[in-house]
């Protein structure tokens, strides 16, 4: 058994490397600029503010390992162009005429040209304004060479000459076919990635773009979402397994139990709508004062003090809300597992023998029906984060649930996948821990070893 | 293991943890609970995650630290005019040659917790905060990048003057209101901001790109010590946090002694009259509204515009709470993006502005909590331009204005038509909308107005991320949002100056020319009051004209306060002068 779990712990970690590598491929190529997301800022400051956060934030360095670009385009200098719009332009530039050096020069005669002090040439002024907001945004370079067309000014006629020779002569080249062949670069521990990773396995998630650090978020959070799943989790295993010890009852005289028809019905009932109907009768104190008895908020806890009774007001609905759904799920597993098991030889033997119906089940039965019960203690752990996201909103408690949906809401990535990361290592771990159960309980899998899980 | 077994391991499971929740800390907490009493328990709609000024951004955060900290002179909450927060008076101003000395005194009595005076040398100190190359880079910064001198008096340390390298319009308020002034010696003990200039920090010349100290007091100004820890965020405020629990609660109290509690009476920024103000973070807008009707709140900052008609419209609310309704300085608006082949032309554009249903629009989607504007000036400013007409819902207008311009239904197939460029285009918009309800019913309010005037308009839904994509790269020809205006002296160069026509600039209706563009630089320049008056009311005739913006309306805030508390009002977002609630 332990070398078995030792390979599944072993099998943890590659798995893990592979779920950091994607979280950080999508948070690569989430949309927006990282820049003016991390430092709080936009396009409008000057460069050097820009470039001071790329550097506090390690933008310019490379994403991975490795990377792979085409001949034709520095990568190093080309992420640290500022503003993104403009390292847009430049790049589509680059790749449409396979001329690095020669983007580059055009690129720095059109910085030249929207630099210039025009104080005194308020038209040319506007003119060049609206070619910067252009170059500033990615546009093609025949989108350029329409807009330099309408510039005609003494001042700048011999830079848009220039500019516009140069664009004749890009127009006309384009990458050959050995330009695409990939450049591979080797980038040691100076990437993205590596920071991000070397911080993420040790739970180690940086800064929100709220300013304050992940880490922190999660640690005031993660307590109240443990605390409500657990119970609701729970709660429910107890109940599911009393509603079909009691529906069993009768299994003999009659398969189908009214609960099997309504549990199918209460499965498909929105946690939200539950939540709300919840609330309106029995945290109402307005309407139904005789049943309003519960509390919204977990500040009404920090209010009132911690006791027992404040906790029951507050948390009492979520966990209906959050037990609900998994309850009649269980149900529905045990129950058809049960009426398969009921049609064994050692019911109908035990039955000979006169035990009753409901010791059959409760003794030999449901242990014998366990099965999708562990199944489900696998699963159940990696959804904790997903049914808290709406019950977390709505009861105003500030869980993990309620992190990730504020965090979803103002895209603050860096909170968003550290929670990701976290629910992927609980996912594992719940897996994990189902395995290890199933090898507990299934007397057939001790004996095989793993293998068969 | 058997089931029964299981069943006892679940079952003590669930006791332990409903046991061991039961926090030892409780009787220590029900000690400093009192829901009535001279104490405020006010809702805020969003959870403020950092109280470090040089960072912090939305009303909110914002609210808290001008409630802890103080400014050298901010706009009244009431009166909405620059009054001297920290400073004797507001500064004696020298302009000579374009360049602009403002000489400042702070008061005497202005004192720390600790009792150490407030300075100058605590001025400098926190701009030196702000400024730090080593530091988060603050969106503060370019709002004073053009300081060019800071000199302190050497007879006397509380006497201090700024210069500034250009003549501007908003520099003042931006010297008197972008930082608070911060402790020197709570953030600097070893006094080691002595040794850089702030000149050299603004201008980053003369600053290793490795230097140490100045790299250890960024961490120190960032540090969660300094911006969450309750013990490190407090200022000279009349307020100091002293409980905060993220997305939850947060707990201002009233100091003991405070310095300013007989400074200015009439000033608002020195009214603390609540001893405890408790804000209590609700995102969801249901939510907020039911606690509201269990009395959970004494004040409810932005209740859902439906929920706040319901309850106020109930006489066992308005019985005990009042709802208050005031201006707010937001306004939504639609750009027009005046490059567009079909709304080069401004009569189009004009026409476009008919086709908005103002009225169902204030009724239906804002539930009667709105104004109508004409104009980016807020209205209660003395350079609203009054007496420019409202444009009113009105096809048959919007169709005279589309046929003059050339756009005329020829083929008779319901769409109106042109010739651009030598070919025959259909009138036909792209109305760009965030997928919240208000812009996607406001977006569909006008695609049924649009279709009976020969308009075919595609609603084209985009998250936010994707708007800002469009809309940078001005994809559009329509689009709706909401836009913060200051309370005080406007410069709207930020939104209609072509050099602002930049993707992420707000100039995206790519409006403007060079006369508009001189008249801004006019405007910003120019630092007597009566002719800048009047350059701002010619400003907005022309952008009436053009027609470059469709104003829809300013919503009108949604507080509610109860009855127990009097309160002045605020002109300032979010609506609600918390140190004003006085206690009946």
């Amino acid at each position: 058994m332990s070398k078995s779990i030792g390979i599944r712990i072993l099998l943890f970690i590659p798995t893990l490397f592979v779920l950091s590598i994607c979280l950080f491929g999508l948070q690569e190529s989430a949309r927006g600029d990282q820049v003016a997301s991390l430092c709080g800022i936009d396009g409008t400051v000057d460069e050097r503010v820009y470039l001071d956060c790329i550097k506090t934030y390690n933008l310019d360095q490379a994403a991975f390992y490795i990377s792979v670009s085409p001949q034709f385009v520095d990568a190093e200098v080309l992420r640290t162009i500022f503003p993104a719009g403009k390292k847009q332009t430049i790049e589509q530039l680059a790749y449409q005429t396979g001329d690095w050096d020669g983007t580059i020069h055009w690129m720095q005669l059109m910085d030249e040209l929207i630099e210039r002090d025009y104080s005194l040439q308020a038209e040319l002024q506007v003119q060049i304004n609206a070619l910067r907001s252009k170059y500033w945004s990615g546009l093609s370079l025949v989108g350029f060479q329409n807009q330099l067309e309408q510039i005609n000014h003494p001042e700048v006629d011999v830079l848009i000459s220039q500019i516009q020779n140069l664009s004749t002569e890009l127009t006309q080249s384009s990458p050959s076919f050995s330009d695409y062949l990939p450049q591979i670069d080797w980038n040691g521990s100076a990437n993205r990635f590596h920071h991000w990773w070397s911080k993420a396995i040790v739970f180690e998630f940086g800064q929100s773009y709220s300013g304050r650090s992940v880490n922190a978020l999660i640690k005031g959070a993660i307590l109240r979402t443990l605390l409500l799943n657990l119970i609701a989790f729970t709660l429910a295993i107890l109940l599911a397994c009393s509603l079909v010890i009691w529906s069993s009852r009768k299994l003999n005289e009659q398969s189908r139990h009214p609960l099997d028809g309504w549990s199918s019905i209460f499965l498909a009932i929105p946690r939200f709508w539950l939540a709300t109907v919840l609330i309106f009768l029995f945290a109402n104190q307005a309407r139904f004062a005789a049943l309003g008895f519960f509390d919204i908020g977990a500040f009404t806890l920090t209010s009132s003090g911690i006791s027992l009774i404040g906790l029951i007001k507050v948390y009492t609905l979520p966990i209906i809300c959050l037990a609900f759904p998994i309850t009649w799920s269980i149900y529905k597993h045990l129950r058809d597992k049960i009426k398969a098991e009921w049609k064994m030889p050692y019911v109908q033997s035990a039955r000979a023998k006169g035990i009753p119906e409901s010791k059959i089940i409760r003794q030999y039965v449901l242990p014998n029906s366990i099965n999708p019960l562990l199944t489900i203690v696998g699963s159940l752990i990696s959804r904790l984060l997903a049914g808290s996201i709406i019950i977390e909103s709505i009861f105003a408690i500030p869980g993990l649930g309620g992190l990730l949906f504020d965090a979803f809401l103002s895209n603050d990535w860096p909170v968003l996948y550290a929670l990701c990361f976290i629910a992927g290592v609980m996912t594992l771990s719940g897996y994990l821990l189902s395995d290890i159960l199933y090898f507990i309980f299934d007397p057939k899998l001790r004996k095989g070893g793993m293998k068969y899980v | 293991m058997n089931t029964t077994t299981l069943i006892k391991i679940f079952g003590f499971t669930f006791i332990l943890l409903l046991l061991g929740s039961c926090s030892k800390d409780a009787p220590e907490q029900q000690k400093e609970y009192v829901r009535n009493g001279n104490n405020v328990d006010v809702r805020i709609p969003a959870n403020i995650s950092s109280l470090n000024p040089a960072t912090a951004l939305d009303a909110y955060t914002l609210m808290v630290i001008r409630s802890i900290h103080q400014y050298l002179a901010t706009y009244d909450l009431e009166t909405a005019q620059m009054v001297p927060v920290l400073l004797k008076e507001l500064a004696s101003v020298d302009t000579t040659d374009g360049r602009t000395i403002y000489q400042m005194e702070i008061k005497e009595g202005a004192n720390w917790d600790d009792g150490s005076p407030i300075t100058a040398k605590d001025v400098e100190t926190s701009l030196k905060m702000l400024f730090n190359p080593k530091g988060k880079p603050s969106p503060y910064r370019s709002y004073l990048a053009t300081i060019d001198l800071f000199e302190i008096d050497p007879d006397n340390p509380k006497k201090f003057s700024v210069g500034i390298s250009q003549q501007y319009v908003l520099a003042e308020e931006a010297i008197y209101s972008i930082m608070p002034v911060l402790q020197a010696s709570k953030y600097d003990p070893d006094n080691q901001y002595a040794n850089y200039s702030l000149i050299d920090l603004i201008t980053n010349t003369g600053i290793d790109d490795s230097d140490e100290v100045l790299q250890a007091l960024a961490a120190t100004f960032e540090s969660e010590a300094f911006s969450v820890e309750p013990a490190g965020v407090n200022g000279s405020g009349p307020y100091e946090v002293v409980e905060w629990k993220t997305g939850e609660l947060m707990v201002l109290a009233k100091k003991t002694d405070w310095w300013g509690e007989t400074d200015s009476p009439s000033n608002t920024w020195f009214k603390a009259n609540p001893d405890t103000i408790r804000l209590i973070s609700v995102t969801d807008a249901t939510t907020a509204a039911q606690m509201f009707t269990n009395n959970s709140f004494d004040v409810a900052i932005t209740l859902d515009s439906k929920d706040f008609k319901t309850l106020a419209e109930n006489p066992t609310y308005t019985d005990e709470y009042n709802f208050i309704s005031d201006v707010t300085n937001i306004q939504y608006l639609v750009y027009q993006n005046t490059k567009s082949p079909v709304l080069q032309d401004k009569r189009v554009r004009m026409g476009i502005s008919m086709l908005f249903d103002y009225t169902s629009i204030i009724e239906n989607i804002f539930d009667g909590l709105g104004n109508r504007t004409n104009s980016p000036v807020l209205n209660f400013k003395s350079y609203y331009a009054e007496d420019l007409p409202l444009i009113d819902f009105d096809i048959e207008g919007a169709i005279a204005q589309f046929n003059e311009a050339g756009w005329i239904d020829n083929n008779k197939d319901g769409v109106l038509e042109k010739e651009i460029d030598g070919v025959l285009t259909d009138f036909k918009l792209e109305y760009l909308v965030t997928p919240t309800p208000a812009a996607e019913n406001i977006a569909l309010i006008f695609q049924a107005a649009a279709k009976d005037a020969g308009v075919e308009v595609e609603i084209i839904t985009k998250d936010r991320q994707g708007w800002y994509e469009m809309v940078g790269q001005r994809d559009f020809d329509l689009t709706m949002t909401g836009s913060g205006f200051s309370p005080g002296l406007d410069d709207f160069r930020q939104m209609f100056h072509t050099s602002a026509n930049i993707p992420t600039g707000q100039n995206r209706m790519q409006f403007g020319n060079a006369e508009t563009d001189a008249l801004l630089d006019a405007i910003a320049a120019n630092l007597d009051e009566i002719s800048r008056e009047e350059q701002f009311r010619t400003f907005q005739e022309i952008l009436y004209d053009e027609q470059a913006v469709t104003w829809l309306m300013t919503p009108l805030s949604r507080v509610v306060i109860h009855d127990r508390f009097e309160h002045g009002g605020s002109n300032l977002s979010p609506n609600v002068c918390l140190g004003c609630l006085t206690l009946k």
